[in-house]
């Protein structure tokens, strides 16, 4: 019996992922929409949980430990249930990137717990009090409304937090990234760039033109300077590269993001020739057998790793990924290559896309500047990440040392990257709860004029043709919200900005309500034909 | 209605901006899915393409993984003997790897230890896998054994492999016996060789006598010779080519020397053979009439046939082997020709290379890819993998082919192999005697290279005896006792 479960569960993990992955990739189509297709959700929900039933019996099946078992109803019970909180709480919830979410924590709790059992156990602690932060971070954030114009707190917060760490932070594999606090040991560049993506986001906020790039360009680059100076690369190389992609998005402008990339070619070069640390990276890139004795050495075994699993893996606890130094952290990917197969990989790979993309185009629906910046800035983040770490295990191009946002082993990483996936749905869930409120109304009217013109005998099919109204902004007069005629018979409506009227109005997105076009929605009620339009994904 | 124009206004310029954003969000979308895909392809070629390199590697500790639950295979001969098994000692729960006949196959099968050579390190994969159904594993499992290795099916044949070893004896030299309708080869042999089960124990030794000894070198395949006389069949080929129809009217008039621009070349012994045609002065291995038919090609035409004939050029073989070497140009000196032409100077070969030439003109001209191994299956038999005869290419004409099998047959009857004459089967072949040392021509390595029985050859024989002096003295009677063994069988 062991035999076969040992051989045996890792295809039907690897094809559940494949199913996953594919259904992921069929919703980016959807996101917002209300109609959101509820097979679906259920099917992702479900395998979820199937595949981690499967992981949890194969490594109970190879290590005879009852631990595991227990480890992973537990999981299974929290997971479960803040699922559930969440989608109670907040019932306009991007729910699939939630459960995305919830899907990369769970694999990467598998391949940990494989690995080191109590390193496993740290993480899922931390992973439940970030699931815990994740259903209080909405409400927070619409009390939370000045938050546009701390332009720069936060620059100043996140330098001081990357100095203190240079100067008195603990050096962790030859760099200086953390520091010790009453026990808990803390990697502030982590926080910072959930910091550093909110300065990005309101200074470009009234506008990104020369002046203010060159404003934000100079304490980005403060950022990344001290990043650099305390050896850590890969987030200094991060920190670069969301600069880059923010002003492009704030400025429209490809010559500054072309200038941008050239300059950081330049620089790459300078950092090559003036630090020893990182020639060595080259090298052990551009050669890895040559230096496998040393600097190659974590390098190589992760390229045996990823090529001795074959295309469905050796199966949970049947390879021996732990060869490479700091596996669990660095080198997860290999890992979850070697045990659980290339294809599962390549669904891993497929899925951070899948998380970016449903974080890009949420992007452009928020109708806030400053939060569709924020929202942009945190999706680059994530697969930037994303693309370092697997592209350093995979030889693609040189290691940096960076982690695998959601699955590597490491509190802050996870805690972070939590943080920052809350903060992209609650935008996402106030602008949801606000344009249910618009077509409630909407819907009540078309009621009325249907009333109305059933009256007066006229056929009321006409009426459902009704078009999708537009939302413009009517500052000076304080009129009641109602659909009116403009003329033609595209219909208004007008907003009364009084507090009373719209929970939301005093959130500070008063300001920038007047380019809500509906149709790039879909809503409560709304034909779906026409809700459809301006979709995400295809586009 | 200026409001309601500033408002218009307004709100065009948010959609505009909308429009644009969208736009570039498009493009920081492809951005990082063509990032992500070219990473993805890179991954999967990377590991799939160098998958047995890195299996292999010394530094990958997934073969010990993998022997802690498999025993490595077995490699079977062609006659079913086993050549190479691994048992469990019982004592300390090692695998020890057992090779029944000893030197035998020392560097065909070679060794499994100290980064392993031969069959056993190009196969290293296959062995030590197991492929059993799951229901074999779980039978081996409540017997608590571990799972029994993927075997791998040489295509050597004990008998022919004994055969040459012993006609080979304690003289340094290799052999090589090959099918020449399939490829497969049937006995490779190198001495000096060395018992594969106690090589660890010898390894510093080896290692420190290699230089001069070459035991841990297969000179089969990696024995880097002046091929001598047997490369008059090169010479041979390209006459045949450049003079199809009148080539039978080739006389030359040997005096016993040859000399232009001051270069004398001299026939073995300085015999004087007198007035012969083409297949006389083949027979003969007349080195002055060689020298000057050489003169006469055309170089361009030359280098190209052997090109074609693989000289410079990769072997069809998975195996390690050395690249042959020939140097002929327009700017060659004369004198280079004339070495050239007798296989001497800078002209050198593996006796595997000229193995296949053998194979090619004993079949028509086609070229059959070579293989050691004909097929890798699990332990209980099931294949997964199938060698088949498939060829390599077509090294020259099927007329050119068969006139070079007359001369070498005529070699046999009037010439230089006499001792194979009268065997009971109709042997052809060509011997050579490669001078190696410049200051001492009396030097010289013995090769024969032929095939049996002529008119349909079934098997080829090359050998090379160091050395020892003349090939018909010395090599031809190493090439009989194998075909002796071969139509015994």
């Amino acid at each position: 019996m062991r035999t076969y479960i040992l051989a045996l569960t890792r295809y039907p993990i690897a094809i559940n992922m494949m199913i996953y992955t594919a259904i992921a990739f069929l919703q980016i189509r959807m996101i917002g929409h209300r109609r959101e297709n509820d097979l679906a959700d259920r099917l992702l929900i479900g395998i979820l949980f199937l595949n981690q039933m499967l992981a949890y019996f194969t490594i109970y099946a190879a290590q005879k430990e009852a631990r595991v078992l227990f480890f992973w109803l537990f999981q299974a019970a929290v997971m479960a249930m803040a699922i559930f909180l969440y989608r109670t709480f907040y019932p306009n919830c991007n729910r699939i990137l939630y459960t995305h979410v919830c899907m990369m924590l769970s694999i990467g709790l598998i391949i940990i717990t494989r690995l080191s059992f109590d390193k496993a156990v740290r993480q899922f602690v931390i992973a439940a009090i970030g699931l815990v932060v994740t259903i209080a971070v909405p409400a927070l954030m619409k009390k939370f409304r000045y938050a546009r114009n701390l332009v720069y707190v936060y620059a100043l917060a996140g330098i001081l937090a990357l100095a203190a760490v240079l100067i008195v932070g603990r050096a962790v594999n030859g760099s200086n990234l953390s520091f010790t606090i009453a026990g808990v040991t803390m990697q502030p560049s982590e926080f910072v760039k959930i910091l550093y993506v909110l300065f990005l986001a309101s200074a470009y906020y009234y506008a990104a033109d020369t002046h203010q790039i060159l404003a934000a360009g100079f304490f980005a680059m403060i950022h990344v300077g001290i990043l650099i100076l305390s050896r850590d690369l890969g987030s200094g190389l991060i920190y670069y590269v969301v600069f880059l992609f923010m002003t492009l998005l704030a400025s429209g402008k490809y010559r500054y993001f072309s200038a941008g990339i050239g300059l950081g070619a330049v620089g790459a070069l300078i950092c090559v020739k003036l630090f020893s640390h990182v020639q060595v990276r080259v090298t052990a890139w551009l050669n890895p057998w040559s230096v496998i004795d040393g600097m190659g050495y974590q390098l190589t075994q992760s390229l045996f790793a990823i090529s001795g699993g074959g295309l469905f893996g050796a199966g949970l606890t049947q390879g021996t990924p732990t060869d490479i130094p700091f596996v669990e952290s660095d080198f997860i990917f290999a890992a979850i290559c070697e045990e659980m197969g290339l294809l599962f990989g390549m669904c891993l790979l497929a899925l951070c896309l899948v998380i970016f993309l449903n974080m890009l185009w949420s992007a452009l629906n928020f109708a806030d500047r400053f939060y569709r910046f924020m929202s942009f800035g945190f999706a680059v983040t994530y697969i930037f990440q994303s693309f370092l770490t697997i592209g350093g295990e995979v030889r693609f191009i040189p290691l940096t040392g960076v982690t695998l946002p959601l699955v590597s082993y490491g509190g802050s990483s996870v805690l972070s990257t939590i943080l920052m996936f809350s903060m992209v749905e609650a935008i996402f869930i106030m602008q949801q709860d606000r344009l249910a409120g618009y077509a409630r109304r909407y819907e009540a009217e078309q009621r009325r004029r249907r009333r109305t013109h059933a009256d007066t005998g006229q056929r009321a099919a006409r009426y459902r043709e009704l078009p999708m109204p537009q939302v413009r902004r009517q500052p000076a007069l304080p009129l009641r919200e109602s659909f009116r005629t403009d003329g033609g018979s595209i219909p208004v409506i007008h907003r009364n900005p009084s507090p009373s009227e719209d929970k939301y109005l005093d959130d500070g997105m008063t300001e920038d309500l007047s380019d809500i076009d509906l149709r790039d929605y879909s809503v409560v009620g709304f034909d779906d034909r026409a809700g459809s339009r301006g979709q995400t994904g295809s586009q | 209605m200026m409001r309601n124009d500033r408002l218009a206004e307004q709100s065009g310029r948010k959609q505009r901006e909308k429009r644009r954003m969208r736009r570039d969000i498009v493009f920081v979308q492809w951005f990082f899915i063509l990032l992500f895909f070219a990473m993805g392809i890179f991954l999967c070629t990377y590991s799939f393409r160098y998958k047995r390199e890195l299996f292999d590697n010394t530094y990958n500790s997934r073969e010990k993984k993998m022997l802690a639950k498999n025993i490595r295979g077995k490699i079977y001969s062609s006659d079913g003997q086993v050549l190479a098994q691994s048992i469990q000692d019982e004592s300390t729960g090692k695998q020890v790897r057992q090779y029944p006949y000893g030197n035998l196959f020392a560097q065909s099968v070679g060794y499994a230890v100290e980064g392993g050579s031969g069959i056993e390190l190009a196969y290293n994969y296959d062995l030590v896998n197991s492929d059993l159904s799951l229901q074999e594993k779980a039978d081996a499992d409540s017997r608590g054994e571990l799972y029994q290795g993927n075997a791998v099916y040489s295509t050597l044949d004990t008998r022919l492999q004994k055969a040459a070893s012993d006609a080979l004896g304690s003289r340094k030299g290799a052999v090589i016996v090959s099918d020449p309708k399939t490829g497969a080869i049937l006995a490779m042999v190198s001495k000096p060789d060395f018992d594969p089960e106690t090589l660890e124990d010898n390894w510093q030794r080896y290692l420190a006598e290699d230089p001069t000894v070459g035991r841990l070198l297969n000179r089969v395949t990696q024995g880097y010779y002046p091929p001598g006389s047997t490369f008059k069949i090169i010479d041979t080929i390209e006459y045949l080519k450049e003079h199809p129809d009148d080539w039978q009217n080739y006389s030359y008039t040997c005096t016993g020397d040859f000399i232009v621009d001051m270069e004398k070349i001299h026939c073995f012994h300085y015999e004087v053979h007198g007035q012969e045609n083409l297949l006389q002065s083949f027979a003969n291995s007349c080195n002055c009439s060689f020298a000057s038919l050489g003169l006469s090609l055309d170089r361009a035409s030359w280098s190209s046939t052997m090109k074609k004939l693989m000289f410079d050029e990769d072997l069809p073989y998975d195996l390690p082997y050395v690249k042959s070497h020939v140097s002929l140009d327009s700017t060659t000196s004369t004198k280079e020709v004339m070495q050239l032409s007798i296989g001497q100077g800078e002209t050198a070969m593996s006796p595997f290379h000229m193995n296949l030439i053998t194979n090619a003109v004993a079949d028509d001209g086609t070229l059959m890819k070579p293989r050691l191994v004909s097929a890798v299956k699990t332990a209980s038999g099931t294949a997964l993998e199938q060698y088949k005869a498939e060829q390599a290419g077509q090294l020259l004409d099927s007329q050119s082919a068969e006139e070079i099998r007359k001369m070498m047959r005529a070699v046999v009857t009037e010439g230089t192999a006499s001792k194979l004459a009268d065997a009971s089967y109709e042997a052809a072949g060509k011997t050579g005697s490669a001078e190696y040392d410049a200051n001492d021509e009396s030097k010289s390595h013995a090769w024969f290279t032929g095939m049996a029985p002529v008119d349909d050859p079934k098997i080829t024989v090359t050998v090379i005896v160091e050395g020892a002096g003349s090939g018909g003295d010395a090599a031809v009677p190493v090439a009989k006792e194998i075909f002796d063994a071969y139509f015994a069988m």
